[in-house]
C-alpha cells in the first residue's frame, strides 16, 4: 500500500496514528477508549459511545449536531464498541470531505478533530456532572434492542450460541454489547461514571487516514489530551485455552432452514508462526471459492449454499458454520469434520496451496484502497503491540510450509457443536 | 483498433473511457490513480424481472420461470472441464456474481494477474455449458440459498412490501425463485435464456482501479466474436398507479418488529427513473434524516433507532422510496412520515434543511468516487438506462427545493404507500 503508518506517543498513554494517501477524497479519524474487557463493566461501557453519540458541550442538540455533519457534506460520526482479545474498545470516528472539495475552503481536518474531541472528551453532562436522564432512558432501551436483535440474523445468532457454548468463562465469552440485566441497572451516574473512568484509566488510541494534513488534528488531540488526568491500565493478555471437552447444543425456532456451527480448538496457536499456520488452515478449508469445504460440502454433495470456516485470532479457534436442510445435518457434520482430517493427513496438493496462498495475497493488495480497511487493518496490530504493514505479513504467509498447515490441522478438536433447527421455538 | 472516448469531471477531478468494441460490448474504463486493486464488472440486461419475452419481431410472448435469471448466473460459472472458480484460483482473483431485478453482473477484484482474470471473465461468460446433470446439481445449492432468505426477516420485510405495492410488476417475485418454481428448470431454457440476453449488444464491461486499459481491449479483442444483430421485446406489465394494499405483516423469530415503508412512484424511462431518483434521494433525506424535526420527534419517542434509513428503489420500469427501521409502533412511524410528506410538498422544504439534505447526498456520490468498487459498479449501473455517471453529483448539486418538489408532485403521492412489518 502507498502509504505508511507514521506513530506518537501524545499523551500519558494515549497514541496518535497516521497514514496519508493523496488518492483519496475524505478522511476519516476514529479515537478509541482501549480498557480491559471485563464483565462487570462491558454493558455500561458499551453504552457510553450510544450517550457520547448524542451531543457534546459545544453542541449539546442531537439534532443541531447532527445538522453540523450533513452540512460538512454529510459526515459520517459513528459510534460503537468492539472487543479484541481481552480489551473492549469504545469508539467514536468521523469520516469527512477533505479540504479540497470543501466549497468554502474550509480547514476540515481541523473542525472535525476539534468536534470529535469534544464528542469524546467534553460531552453533554448535567449540573451533577451525570448524562441527561433521557439520553440514558433511549439509549439504554436501544442497547437492550440491539443486544436481543442478534436473533433477527440466524447465522449470527447461531455462532453467538455456539461460542457461548464454547468459552463459558473465558473473557473472549463476554458478549460485545454486554447483558440486558446489566443494561437496565445502569443509571445515569453509574454511566458518568463509566465515562470518566474510561478517560482516565484507558489506554487512548486515535487513527487519521486520508489525504488531509493530520498535524493540525493531532495538535487538537494534544492539547485536549494534556488537560486530563490520566492514569492509563493496560490490559493483560487473555490465555488461549489449549483444548476442552465437546459441548453439543441445539435449539428450535420457526425456521426454514437449519444453521450448523462447529468450533475446533487448536492447541493454543500462540506464536505467529503458529497463527499464521492456522490462517492459512482456514483459507484452504473453508475461505475461498475452492476450498475443500466449497467444493465438497456445496459443489459435490449439494447440501448448502455456504459453508464457511474462519479463525479466531484472539481465542486460536477455528470455526465452521452453514445453513442445510435440518435432516442433512449428520450428512454435513460429517463432511466437515472428514475435510479437517484429510488435510490433517496431507490431502492437498501443493497447487491448491499456493492457490490459496494467492488468494490471501490479493486480499491483503487490497487494504489500502478504502480508509475503513485502513483503520481496520492497523488497529489490531496497534492493540497487540505488533504493527506490520499488509506487504509484511504476506511475507510471513509465505513462509507458512505444507508441514505447518497439515501440523496445525492435526491439531484441530471439536470443541463445540450447534445446532439450530425448525419447529416451534423451545 | 476501437475508437476511445474520454469523460470528464472537473468537479470531481475524475475520468473515464469509453469504447464500441468492435463484437458490439461497450467497455468502461477508470483508471484511478494510486490504488492497488482493479475491479471488473462483466453483466448483461436481464435480470429477475424479465419472465416474459418475444424475440423475434413476429414471434409469440412466451412465459419464463420464476428465478431463471438467478439460476443460470449460477450455472454459467461452470465449463466442460471446470469451474471458473478453479481457473480463477490460479490467478488470486477474488470473484463473485449477482442476480439483481434488470441486471446480471459477474465480477472480479484483483490486485495481480489483471490481465489472465479478465480473460477468464470475458470467456466464461461468453461460453455457457449447461447439461441435465450440471442442471440437477444445482437444485439442492439453490435450494438451500431461497430458504436461507425465507428465513431472513431483512429480506422477508422487503418482498412483502413489494407485494403491497405491486399488482403485476414481477419486481415483487422472490429473485431466486421458489424451490417449486426452479424445478423447472431445464439445460435447454438456460440455452434459451443464455442466447436471448446474453448478446453483447445487451451487456457492458466496466472496469476500474488499477489496470491498463491496452490489456482490457487486447483481451476484448482476443476472446469476444462479433455478436449477432438481436431483437428482444420485454413483456410490458399494465401496472396500475395504485399500491395493491397498504398493510402487510407477517411472524418471524425477531426480537423487535422490523418495518420497511414504501411510496410508490409513477415510472417513466429508466433514464427518467435513474435521474430523478437523486432528487427523490434529497426529498428522503429532508423528510426524515437524522437532522429533521421528524427524526428526532420519533427517536425521543424511542419508535425509531440507529437502524432507521431511507433510500430510493429503483430499475427499468419502476421506483419507490423505500424507509427501513425497527419499531415497536410502526404504524405511528409510517403515519407520521405520511404527515410530514404532505407538509413539505404543500408547504416546500425549509432552506436550512434543504441545505443539509443536498450535501448529504452529495457527500455521498463524491466517496463513491474514491472507491474502486464504488466508480465501477456506478458505471454498470448507468450504462443501461444511458446516463453519464457524472451527471448524478451533478443533479445533486445542482438542485433546488423546488426542483424536488416538483419531481415529487409529479411522481408520488402521500396515500399510495404502504407499510410491512415483521412481527416476532
Amino acid at each position: 500500500m502507498q502509504g505508511t503508518l507514521c506513530r506518537k506517543e501524545i499523551g500519558n498513554g494515549a497514541f496518535f496514528s497516521f497514514v496519508t494517501d493523496p488518492k483519496f477524497k475524505s478522511d476519516r479519524i476514529s479515537l478509541c477508549f482501549v480498557t480491559p474487557l471485563k464483565k462487570e463493566t462491558a454493558t455500561v461501557n458499551a453504552l457510553v459511545p450510544f450517550v457520547l453519540r448524542k451531543g457534546c458541550r459545544s453542541c449539546p442538540d442531537f439534532t443541531e449536531l447532527n445538522k453540523r455533519l450533513a452540512l460538512m457534506y454529510g459526515a459520517i460520526l459513528d459510534a460503537d464498541v468492539a472487543k479484541h482479545g481481552g480489551n473492549q474498545i469504545i469508539q467514536v470516528s468521523l469520516q469527512f470531505t477533505d479540504d479540497r472539495f470543501a466549497i468554502g475552503g474550509e480547514k476540515m481536518a481541523e473542525t472535525a478533530a476539534k468536534l470529535l474531541s469534544d464528542i469524546a472528551f467534553d460531552p453533554n453532562l448535567d449540573e451533577n456532572g451525570f448524562f441527561p436522564e433521557i439520553d440514558l432512558e433511549l439509549e439504554r432501551e436501544f442497547l437492550i434492542d440491539t443486544i436481543e436483535s442478534d436473533l433477527n440474523d440466524k447465522r449470527v445468532y447461531a455462532i453467538g450460541k455456539a461460542l457461548g457454548l464454547l468459552y463459558e468463562d473465558e473473557p473472549f465469552g463476554i458478549k460485545r454489547y454486554g447483558y440486558v440485566e446489566d443494561a437496565k441497572a445502569v443509571t445515569s451516574e453509574s454511566l458518568a461514571k463509566a465515562w470518566k473512568d474510561l478517560v482516565k484509566n484507558s489506554r487512548i488510541e486515535i487513527m487519521f487516514a486520508g489525504p488531509g494534513d493530520p498535524i493540525g488534528a493531532e495538535k487538537v488531540f494534544e492539547e485536549r489530551i494534556a488537560l486530563l488526568e490520566r492514569e492509563p491500565i493496560t490490559a493483560k493478555k487473555p490465555k488461549m485455552v489449549d483444548y476442552s471437552p465437546l459441548k453439543e447444543g441445539e435449539e428450535s425456532l420457526d425456521i426454514v432452514q437449519g444453521k450448523l456451527v462447529m468450533a475446533f480448538r487448536l492447541g493454543a496457536p500462540e506464536t505467529e508462526e503458529e497463527k499464521n499456520a492456522a490462517r492459512m488452515l482456514s483459507a484452504i478449508y473453508g475461505g475461498t471459492a475452492f476450498s475443500k469445504l466449497f467444493m465438497n460440502v456445496r459443489e459435490k454433495m449439494s447440501l448448502c449454499y455456504y459453508a464457511d470456516s474462519h479463525f479466531e485470532r484472539s481465542s486460536g479457534v477455528l470455526i465452521v458454520d452453514c445453513g442445510i436442510e435440518f435432516e442433512n445435518r449428520e450428512a454435513a457434520q460429517n463432511e466437515i469434520i472428514r475435510q479437517l482430517e484429510l488435510l490433517g493427513e496431507g490431502d492437498f496438493s501443493d497447487e491448491e496451496l499456493e492457490n490459496t496462498r494467492m488468494a490471501v495475497a490479493n486480499s491483503l493488495g487490497s487494504v489500502g484502497d478504502t480508509l475503513y480497511s485502513i483503520e481496520s487493518w492497523f488497529m489490531p496490530g496497534i492493540l497487540e503491540g505488533k504493527i506490520v504493514t499488509p506487504e509484511e505479513d504476506l511475507c510471513e504467509m509465505k513462509a507458512v510450509t505444507r508441514e505447518n498447515v497439515i501440523a496445525m490441522a492435526k491439531r484441530a478438536k471439536l470443541a463445540a457443536v450447534f445446532f439450530l433447527k425448525g419447529g416451534e421455538k423451545e | 483498433m476501437s475508437d476511445m472516448v474520454k469523460i470528464e469531471n472537473k468537479r470531481l477531478g475524475d475520468c473515464y473511457y469509453k469504447v464500441e468494441h468492435p463484437s458490439g460490448l461497450t467497455i468502461l474504463m477508470a483508471p484511478m490513480e494510486g490504488f492497488n486493486t482493479a475491479y471488473a464488472m462483466f453483466g448483461t440486461a436481464y435480470g429477475s424481472i424479465d419472465t416474459t419475452i418475444k424475440t423475434a419481431e413476429n414471434g409469440e410472448f412466451r412465459k419464463l420461470p420464476e428465478g431463471i435469471a438467478h439460476y443460470l448466473e449460477h450455472k454459467l460459472f461452470e465449463s466442460e472441464e471446470c469451474s471458473a472458480f478453479d481457473r480463477y484460483a490460479k490467478t488470486g482473483a477474488n470473484a463473485n456474481a449477482f442476480t439483481a431485478f434488470d441486471r446480471t453482473a459477474y465480477l472480479f477484484a484483483c490486485s495481480d494477474n489483471f490481465e489472465e482474470s479478465m480473460e477468464i471473465l470475458l470467456d466464461f461468460v461468453t461460453h455457457p455449458y449447461f447439461t441435465p446433470e450440471t442442471v440437477a446439481k444445482e437444485q439442492g445449492i439453490i435450494g438451500q440459498e431461497i430458504r436461507m432468505y425465507d428465513d431472513s426477516a431483512d429480506w422477508r420485510v422487503l418482498f412483502n412490501l413489494l407485494g403491497a405495492i405491486y399488482h403485476k410488476n414481477p419486481v415483487k417475485i422472490d429473485i431466486a425463485g421458489t424451490v417449486e418454481s426452479i424445478a423447472e428448470i431445464t439445460a435447454d431454457l438456460l440455452y434459451d435464456c443464455y442466447n436471448t440476453f446474453y448478446n453483447l449488444h445487451n451487456m457492458v464491461l466496466t472496469v476500474a482501479g488499477k489496470f491498463d486499459m491496452e490489456t482490457v481491449l487486447k483481451v476484448a479483442d482476443k476472446v469476444l466474436e462479433p455478436a449477432k444483430d438481436f431483437y428482444l421485446e420485454r413483456g410490458i406489465c399494465d401496472e396500475p398507479e395504485e399500491v395493491v394494499e397498504n398493510y402487510v405483516e407477517q411472524h418471524l423469530p425477531v426480537s423487535v418488529p422490523l418495518f420497511n415503508i414504501g411510496f410508490k412512484g409513477k415510472t417513466g424511462s429508466e433514464a427518467d427513473n435513474f435521474r430523478g431518483s437523486i432528487l427523490d434521494e434529497i426529498f428522503l433525506a429532508a423528510l426524515c434524516d437524522d437532522y429533521t424535526a421528524v427524526y428526532r420527534e420519533l427517536y425521543d419517542e424511542g419508535n425509531i433507532n440507529a437502524t432507521f434509513g431511507s433510500e430510493v428503489f429503483c430499475g427499468r420500469d419502476y421506483i419507490t422510496m423505500l424507509i427501513s427501521g425497527e419499531s415497536r409502533e410502526p404504524e405511528k412511524v409510517f403515519e407520521r412520515l405520511k404527515k410530514e410528506f404532505e407538509h413539505l410538498v404543500e408547504h416546500g422544504i425549509p432552506k436550512e434543511v434543504f441545505d443539509c439534505a443536498q450535501r448529504t447526498v452529495y457527500g455521498h456520490y463524491m466517496r463513491s468516487s474514491e472507491r474502486v468498487t464504488g466508480v465501477a459498479t456506478s458505471l454498470f449501473n448507468c450504462h443501461f438506462p444511458g446516463v453519464d455517471m457524472y451527471e448524478l453529483i451533478e443533479i445533486a448539486a445542482n438542485a433546488t427545493p423546488e426542483s424536488v418538489i416538483e419531481r415529487i408532485k409529479n411522481t408520488y403521492g402521500a396515500e399510495n404507500s404502504a407499510l410491512s412489518v415483521i412481527r416476532p
